[in-house]
């Protein structure tokens, strides 16, 4: 008996699936599904684009795993750049931005629902979480409009209704801000709840 | 000499650079300063790591039921896995100048970093949209490629077409030679960058894809287009869109 790929690191499963072998592949993408066709989604606000996206994105690692150096972050964040920037391309093709934007922030700073999501969350995620939250909200929003869905200054500035340079400062901000949190990370006084019986 | 001319450079856009953000005019701009700045390399290498770790801060969603199969199903279909970019890419001397649409546009930061860290070393393709891809490429002689181009350092150059100018070029002679363009929304499609020498010797750079929203392009310059004079971009039909002379 082998070891069981359940237990496989990422970056194992990573290697298997750019070598070919069949059942560490399925066991790589089942890991990774829905972080990766979450990220998609997020960008294009559409299962039809965010599928064929999500598709991209796993044969773009499949042909370049090889070349994944864990120095530069983990494989789901490397997986997560990939995938936001094939959906970026494919929205600048399609000038359009349908996402729900209130509903990915709120989704955003809730965290994830399920238990068991929240135990896979990686402490990187809530890393960034914490940073994104310390944030001022007008900063934040712009900055997740920006990294995550894609906007330019200009449309952060249109969907905020804001002038153009407000929102270019409050991006420019929140990224130097996000920054600085993340080298020397913050305590998240906002999750600390008093205790009820 | 109008069409020799020193690019703006906007550091204060690096974290919108480093977003993927930019329109293309000003990541031009932003590339040609980067090339020159230690300080704003470092600084973009950071905010490149902040972005990648926003971005997958996305919710997880899970896809339709049998997405694994679909996945594999597309990939039989594509052939086997290939090292786009190897590790050691300097030393690799492998070339691959010219890449299909199926492999532009990933790894824009990725890469990036990657670019600063091996002092650039191999081509680099920058898609319609805001990536910065590398194909893996030869690693040049320290040749300077431009004739005219006196004590290295770098120039840029208007791209003409039949109606105007419809871009520029920005050619870095040191070290490694390399080439970036920026072209306006124009909807040309895909584009084969050509260098041409006065004794007509043609050495082509690569493909890329210029988009209603415009393209940009960067590559390094082989040592095979020493002495090379014009710059120019032909379309799928073989017809010229645009050229630029070179120093």
């Amino acid at each position: 008996m082998g070891i069981p790929v359940s237990s496989l690191s990422d970056e194992a499963l990573l290697s298997g699936f750019a070598s070919g072998d069949r059942e560490l592949s399925v066991a790589f993408i089942r890991r990774f599904q829905s972080r990766v066709y979450g990220v998609a989604l997020a960008v294009l606000g559409d299962q039809t684009g965010a599928e064929d996206v999500a598709q991209q994105a796993f044969e773009r690692a499949w042909r370049h795993g090889s070349v994944y150096d864990a120095r530069r972050g983990s494989v789901g964040t490397w997986l997560a750049a990939i995938t936001r920037n094939l959906a970026i391309d494919s929205t600048r093709v399609k000038k359009a931005y349908p996402v729900e934007i209130g509903a990915l922030l709120a989704a955003m700073s809730a965290g994830p629902n399920d238990p068991e999501d929240k135990a896979l969350e990686s402490e990187s995620r809530r890393e960034v979480g914490r940073a994104l939250r310390q944030l001022p909200p007008e900063q934040a929003r712009a900055v997740v409009l920006a990294a995550m869905v894609g906007m330019s200054a200009s449309q952060v500035a249109a969907a905020e209704g804001i002038p153009l340079g407000t929102a270019k400062t409050r991006i420019r901000s929140a990224m130097r801000r996000l920054r600085d949190n993340l080298r020397d990370p913050v305590l998240d006084v906002r999750v600390v709840e008093p205790a009820s019986d | 000499m109008t069409d020799i001319f020193q690019p703006p450079a906007h550091p204060e856009a690096l974290p919108e650079f480093a977003l993927g953000v930019l329109d293309p005019e000003e990541r031009t701009s932003m590339l040609a300063h980067l090339t020159h700045c230690a300080t704003c390399r470092e600084e973009l290498h950071e905010l490149s790591a902040v972005a990648d770790r926003v971005a997958a801060q996305a919710p997880p969603v899970e896809p339709q039921a049998g997405f694994e199969d679909r996945v594999l199903a597309r990939l039989d279909g594509v052939g086997a896995p290939r090292a786009l970019i190897p590790h050691g890419l300097a030393a690799s001397g492998v070339r691959r100048a010219s890449r299909t649409a199926a492999n532009r546009g990933d790894q824009r930061r990725f890469t990036w970093r990657q670019v600063a860290a091996v002092a650039a070393a191999a081509s680099i393709v920058v898609g319609a949209g805001t990536a910065i891809g590398m194909a893996a490429g030869s690693t040049s002689s320290n040749n300077p490629v431009a004739t005219g181009a006196t004590t290295g350092g770098w120039y840029a150059t208007l791209l003409v077409g039949p109606s105007g100018p419809v871009g520029k070029v920005f050619v870095d002679s040191d070290g490694h030679p390399w080439m970036s363009m920026g072209i306006s929304g124009s909807n040309l499609g895909t584009l084969r960058c050509e260098l041409v020498s006065p004794s007509g010797k043609v050495v082509t750079l690569g493909t890329f894809e210029v988009s209603s929203q415009g393209g940009y392009w960067a590559t390094y310059i082989p040592s095979a287009a020493d002495g090379a004079t014009i710059v120019r971009l032909v379309d799928t039909s073989g017809k010229m869109v645009a050229t630029a002379t070179m120093r």
